[in-house]
């Protein structure tokens, strides 16, 4: 028979392994299904992946693609500590996108200094902006803030489609995109002959800022207080509800800042499809960290290998939804063994020993009430010896 | 408007809700066992794939369904064992098998996209009653609809008139009290969640069958979260989630009706409008009524040792 035994505290060893296993598995599991619908997973596997994590140009565009995931895991991290599901990371990605590319198309005409500072705060304000009104169903009337800001999602994509259609469409082609924005909107490009861009920089900073706002600061103790334990904290004198539109607006608008840099830094305008699934891949790097920031860049820069990978593969025509899949299969099998990280599987021999045990147990419990002694008890029944307590 | 008008977006409501019963039907039953299951998108995709994929190889819709639910019962079973027996975390257990799904359709279905299936779920036309604008409305759909229809109600009376839909209830309201009559909630549960992922599977096969005839990447369009959404403003119950289903459908035929009539509102946001409605009717419903309905172990393992 299997016993069950909760741990006390999880376990980072464990974790570690089974993160490390489940990659494993799932490259296994996607080998098999490619081999399965006749393509060569060997070649795909050898060749494209390769490439992006081995070779100098491909651990730069890692790099670049890193920047929007990073940000993006943060927005769904920061909520989560403070107990709350944001699964709307794409449209506050978007809306950031959009603020940034609306200021830089209504006032061309500013120095950089002026303009990239203000396409940032308005991203953030526009992004913040959205993960507010998500957040307010699930404070006021108690309505799942998972639904509201999948819902969300969809909402914002067709607001996108105006703009890029409609609005802002660019006279120039029939694309679907809005015209480039100025020169000073564009961020500097930091190794030359490639597209890393500032913003990298600046995203490893947020993601260390954040790690040292949630672990080092009374604001970060609160806010993971009030995840972790709502009534501890409510007996604490700490207003949840102020942290639940905290996190969200905070998570929100690092969503919006990676929308920003996305522009600013990479292609230049607003188009429907800059953002390739970044919040679902954002959703499974948050998780497979494990909710630590500083995990997220490490788990972020094998993501974002895969996700380069998966663009390369549209290029030459191959399956790049096993992309998709791989991060799906990486996430389950993760999910499905943190059982081994939070509880002890124990095999044991037989059921008549288990209930055993529990008498044995009960009779300690006795043994130690009543301070008799263990030989005394003994006696009293009947030469059943039993030891320890 | 004229009676014709309101007899079509009646009529496409019916079938643009019909996907949503299915799958809201199912999800209903494994709620109520208290098992959350997120993975409806991805269930959906999967049957719809599938469905389209075997419509197309065998020439037969019907062989098609019954593969579609064999499929649909494998995958309820994988995901039945990741949150039962693993006792993994509910809601990032289905939006990680969603993904996973998603991906995993898409790969299928790389070959299948842009091909015609003939034999596909067809409206019966009884043309004697034409001109009788009720019975053109109530009639004229294919045998899906009905089916729907009818399982929304079946569910409904196993939930609330056996002794099965008692177990079943009990799994998600008070599990202890039901392990305590000797009944295995384990086994409810995972009984539940594989009849609620069928239903999704079903409801896929729908889409891609019966509502489009066709397989598009991800087709589902969000369908399987506003199942969710639908399921709490049904409040758990199979007869609310028909007329919510119905009348989200009746809102989506109107979204696109509006825009053919000339409406000066650029389309974008008519299409918005599917997505709002949800949420508004959430807020509303949650508004009159105070009381939860949810099932009060929903999402949480049950642990027999755990007092």
């Amino acid at each position: 028979m299997i016993k069950i035994k909760k741990r006390r505290t999880a376990q980072t060893s464990t974790a570690i392994l089974v993160g490390i296993i489940s990659v494993v598995t799932s490259i296994l599991l996607s080998c098999l299904i490619l081999e399965m619908l006749g393509y060569q997973p060997l070649k795909i596997f050898t060749k494209i992946f390769a490439k992006t994590y081995f070779r100098w140009d491909g651990i730069l565009e890692n790099l670049v693609t890193l920047v929007p995931i990073s940000l993006c895991a943060l927005s769904v991290l920061v909520p989560a500590k403070a107990g709350f599901w944001n699964i709307g990371i794409d449209g506050q990605f978007y809306m950031g996108a959009i603020a940034a590319t609306g200021v830089a198309l209504a006032f061309p005409g500013l120095p950089a200094a002026v303009m990239i500072p203000l396409m940032l705060i308005a991203a953030i304000v526009l992004a913040g902006l959205v993960g507010y009104i998500c957040i307010i169903p699930r404070v006021k009337w108690g309505i799942n803030e998972i639904l509201v800001t999948i819902l969300f999602n969809s909402i914002i994509i067709y607001f996108v489609r105006y703009l890029v259609y409609d609005a802002w469409a660019d006279p120039k082609t029939v694309a679907a995109q809005t015209p480039e924005i100025a020169k000073a909107a564009r961020l500097p490009i930091l190794i030359s002959d490639s597209r890393l861009h500032v913003g990298f920089i600046f995203a490893v900073l947020i993601v260390l800022g954040i790690n040292y706002i949630l672990n080092n600061s009374i604001f970060g103790y609160e806010l993971r207080l009030s995840g972790d334990n709502p009534k501890g904290a409510d007996y604490a004198g700490i207003d949840s509800k102020k942290y639940a539109y905290l996190s969200m607006v905070l998570g929100a608008a690092l969503a919006g800042i990676a929308g920003m840099l996305e522009v600013s830094g990479i292609v230049y305008r607003l188009q429907p499809t800059i953002s390739s699934n970044y919040g679902f891949s954002a959703f499974v790097i948050a998780w497979v960290a494990r909710l630590s920031p500083i995990a997220v860049l490490f788990v972020g820069y094998l993501f974002s290998g895969l996700l380069v990978a998966g663009f390369k593969m549209q290029i030459m025509g191959l399956p790049s939804s096993i992309v998709g899949m791989l991060k799906g299969s990486v996430l389950l099998f993760v999910l499905a063994g943190e059982i081994l990280v939070y509880y002890k599987i124990k095999w044991v021999k037989n059921e008549k020993k288990n209930i055993d045990n529990i008498n044995r147990e009960n009779i300690c419990k006795e043994v130690n009430k009543n301070k008799l002694t263990l030989k005394s008890y003994n006696k009293s029944i009947k030469g059943k010896y039993i030891d320890g307590c | 408007m004229d009676v014709r008008t309101v007899i079509w977006i009646l009529s496409m409501g019916i079938t643009a809700g019909t996907p949503l019963l299915l799958a809201s039907v199912g999800e209903i039953l494994s709620e109520k066992s208290g098992v959350l299951n997120l993975g409806i998108e991805g269930l959906m995709l999967m049957g719809a794939i599938t469905g389209f994929m075997v419509s197309f190889l065998t020439g037969n819709k019907w062989i098609a369904l019954l593969v579609v639910m064999a499929v649909s019962t494998i995958l309820g079973l994988i995901i039945s064992f990741i949150l039962i027996t693993l006792r993994a975390n509910q809601i990032a257990t289905g939006i990680a098998f969603t993904i996973f799904c998603t991906g995993l359709s898409a790969i299928v279905g790389k070959s299948y996209i842009g091909i015609v299936v003939n034999n596909t779920f067809k409206k019966i036309n009884f043309e004697v009653l034409n001109g009788f604008p009720l019975a053109e409305l109530l009639l004229n759909h294919d045998i899906l609809v009905y089916i729907a229809f009818f399982l929304a109600i079946a569910a409904w009376f196993l939930m609330y008139k056996t002794k099965t839909g008692l177990h079943l209830r009990a799994a998600g309201d008070s599990p202890a009290t039901l392990d305590s009559l000797g009944v295995n909630v384990v086994f409810q549960r995972y009984l539940f969640t594989t009849v609620g992922s069928v239903f999704a599977g079903i409801s896929g096969a729908y889409l891609s069958l019966a509502y489009s005839p066709s397989w598009i990447e991800g087709m589902a369009a969000g369908r399987g979260w506003l199942t969710i959404a639908l399921v709490n403003f049904a409040l758990w119950n199979p007869l609310y989630a028909i007329a919510g289903a119905y009348l989200y459908g009746i809102f989506y035929a109107l979204s696109f009706r509006l825009e053919a009539m000339g409406v000066a509102v650029p389309s974008y946001f008519l299409r918005m409008l599917p997505y709002i409605f949800p949420i508004i009717i959430l807020i509303i419903s949650k508004l009159k009524n105070k009381r939860n309905y949810a099932p009060k172990y929903l999402s949480l393992p049950y642990i027999r040792e755990a007092k």
